[in-house]
């Protein structure tokens, strides 16, 4: 799915202050891709990020996803978009705690009101493809850091999203933990989605084909 | 989502805080409870005392002093006063008003009632007795265990005879057939005519004293010793339940005759229980409305622990838009959460409510309860409305959560 950002703005207001986080940014990435978005904390790859996920909208410029605007969509339209063709992985995981590893994967599906028999078997095969077959029962506090990311990647992609947008997913584990989660989304990368990581760490940036790099709400270096 | 998965996954979150939850269910359990209780209690009061007025029969009619308004209506002018009071202190009915009914050929029966305190000189002390016409048999329907009832003749000679209920006849003779032995008050001796039989005390209700303690004389033989001649009230019976509202006629008619003006009350049974039962559903209605505070104070409670609960899952609620809820699926979420705590609670309350309705007369005996299906169907409405009244502001507040600052929150 591909992604067109074109002449982006965003300002936050404060008080009375208006904050400026993104000037004019413009960015294109390709269906397929897998992109690394840069830049020291504050430097507005975060905000650029909740973009894309349609989490947010631009303050002036506008944002194509798949040749479709989303500056006119409603909540609902932008909720679905989110559903269907994102899919989110955070650093700090953001399971649910009272859930367990399969109903955490399940939820996706049935917000998108997938039958709950469907969204079990979905869910169930998501997790065994993670390598996570004996962990489905757990909950997340039973889980590791990386049985937990590998969880939320099963969630993200449980949906068959086109994108999967994750932000600092190896930013809670350690290198060889990490290192397993970036072979991740490269595996996904591979099957064929767009995989977009937010991150400070420069090595990863140099495991993916594209590092673009953000300081202070500008693009640098493409 | 669909609505059962939004209902299976409040369901959840509640049992994640199962002693939160059930605290704040306590809230609205205590409210129902103490509504349906409070109400049954008032329903059981009226029952009862409706029975009892109904006891009395239909086709009795009460005379007393004094003018009562039992129905107000309001009058155009704020200076009246109305005439009120049954004290003996305006007492105008006299023995003379009972020989004139008694002429009345539409009546079927007529007694007057004298109230007197007597000494019992065996037992050495005062004891309540009451004057009567021989009417008051079949009026009261009075049952003889032995002997007979006052007579006219004994009436008319003033005869120092008595009837005694079944208590005083243990207490004066030690019980047995006590026909013919004879008992002194105020050091004059009074011969038993007749003992009633034995009959459950009723505790409440305009005639409902204890028969089993009376002891009665022919009220012209305690109008004899008295200086003023007054009388505490008439009954009149008359022929049917139908004829009550023109006998009314007939008896304010002749009494008229003796009293220039209406200086009496004339009560028919429905009078009363419209009387009491206006009094009865006023005091059930406020003693709903005081546990209807507490079902109040159990909803807020709900809005409190909903409120710091969206506060407490900020990020869960982002994470649930980030992955694809709507507005529309968080609100619901939690309003489910809200009404789901409200009519458990609900139930539960109503659950204890029915059973303590049920318990208290076994416990209690004097308290008679009567659980009251619209106080049932109120209550658990008000449940519902409580949940959702409480419950639509703490879910508006977390669909409108901006998912950015609900991912971000700690």
């Amino acid at each position: 799915m591909s992604i067109e950002i074109k002449n982006v703005f965003k300002t936050y207001k404060n008080g009375d202050e208006y904050t400026e986080v993104l000037t004019n940014i413009s960015l294109t990435i390709g269906d397929g891709e897998m992109v690394a978005i840069t830049g020291p904390s504050g430097s507005g790859k975060s905000t650029l990020m909740n973009i894309i996920g349609c989490l947010d909208r631009p303050t002036k410029g506008s944002y194509l996803l798949e040749g479709q605007d989303t500056g006119g969509l409603n909540d609902k339209k932008l909720a679905a978009i989110r559903n269907e063709h994102i899919g989110f992985v955070f650093q700090s995981f953001n399971l649910l705690p009272q859930y367990t590893a399969l109903e955490n994967v399940e939820l996706p599906m049935l917000y998108a009101n997938t039958s709950p028999g469907v969204a079990r078997k979905k869910a169930r095969e998501a997790l065994i493809t993670l390598g996570l077959e004996q962990r489905i029962k757990y909950k997340p506090n039973q889980l590791s850091g990386g049985q937990k990311q590998r969880v939320a990647i099963a969630r993200a992609i449980v949906n068959t999203p086109s994108v999967i947008l994750a932000d600092e997913p190896t930013g809670s584990l350690d290198s060889k933990t990490g290192k397993e989660v970036l072979e991740v989304f490269k595996t996904l990368n591979k099957s064929g989605k767009t995989v977009i990581i937010v991150t400070h760490d420069p090595a990863i940036a140099s495991e993916t084909n594209r590092a673009v790099k953000i300081k202070d709400g500008v693009i640098e270096e493409v | 989502m669909r609505v059962g998965e939004s209902v299976r996954s409040g369901f959840k979150s509640l049992l994640h805080n199962k002693l939160r939850s059930f605290l704040t269910m306590l809230g609205i359990v205590i409210g129902i409870f103490s509504v349906i209780m409070l109400t049954s209690i008032g329903e059981g009061v009226k029952a009862q005392v409706t029975s009892q007025v109904e006891s009395l029969g239909a086709n009795l009619l009460y005379v007393l002093p004094g003018k009562v308004e039992i129905n107000p209506h309001k009058t155009e002018s704020r200076l009246g006063v109305r005439e009120t009071g049954f004290g003996q202190a305006n007492n105008t009915l006299t023995y003379e008003d009972v020989m004139a009914l008694r002429e009345e050929k539409q009546l079927k029966a007529v007694t007057g009632l004298y109230t007197g305190v007597d000494r019992l000189d065996k037992l050495k002390i005062l004891v309540s007795t009451t004057g009567a016409d021989e009417d008051l048999k079949q009026i009261s329907n009075l049952r003889l265990r032995y002997g007979r009832f006052i007579s006219k003749a004994d009436r008319e000679h003033s005869a120092r005879v008595a009837v005694i209920g079944d208590q005083a006849n243990k207490e004066i003779f030690g019980g047995g057939n006590s026909v013919s032995r004879t008992f002194k008050l105020n050091g004059k001796d009074y011969e038993v005519i007749g003992v009633l039989e034995y009959k459950k005390p009723e505790n409440m209700g305009p005639r409902g004293e204890d028969i089993n303690v009376k002891i009665y004389l022919p009220i012209t033989e305690m109008l004899n010793r008295q200086k003023d001649k007054n009388i505490s009230q008439i009954l009149v019976q008359a022929k049917s339940a139908g004829q009550v509202d023109s006998t009314q006629k007939v008896i304010k008619a002749a009494m008229l005759k003796n009293h220039g003006e209406e200086e009496f009350s004339i009560l028919k049974q429905q009078d009363m229980l419209n009387a009491i039962n206006n009094i009865l559903g006023i005091l059930t209605a406020g003693l709903g409305g005081i546990a209807a505070i507490s079902l109040l104070v159990g909803g807020i409670g709900i809005m409190n622990i909903m409120l710091v609960s969206v506060t407490e899952r900020t990020r869960e609620i982002g994470v649930r838009k980030a992955i694809g809820a709507s507005r529309r699926d968080i609100l619901i979420q939690f309003m489910i959460e809200a009404v789901f705590l409200s009519v458990v609670g609900g139930v539960l309350g109503l659950a204890a409510g029915v059973g303590g309705a049920k318990l208290l007369p076994e416990a209690v005996p004097t308290i008679q309860t009567a659980v009251s299906i619209p106080a049932i169907i109120v209550a658990i409405v008000f449940a519902i409305l409580v949940g959702v009244f409480f419950g639509v502001y703490p879910a508006t507040k977390a669909a409108k959560l901006n998912p950015i600052e609900a991912l971000r929150s700690e």
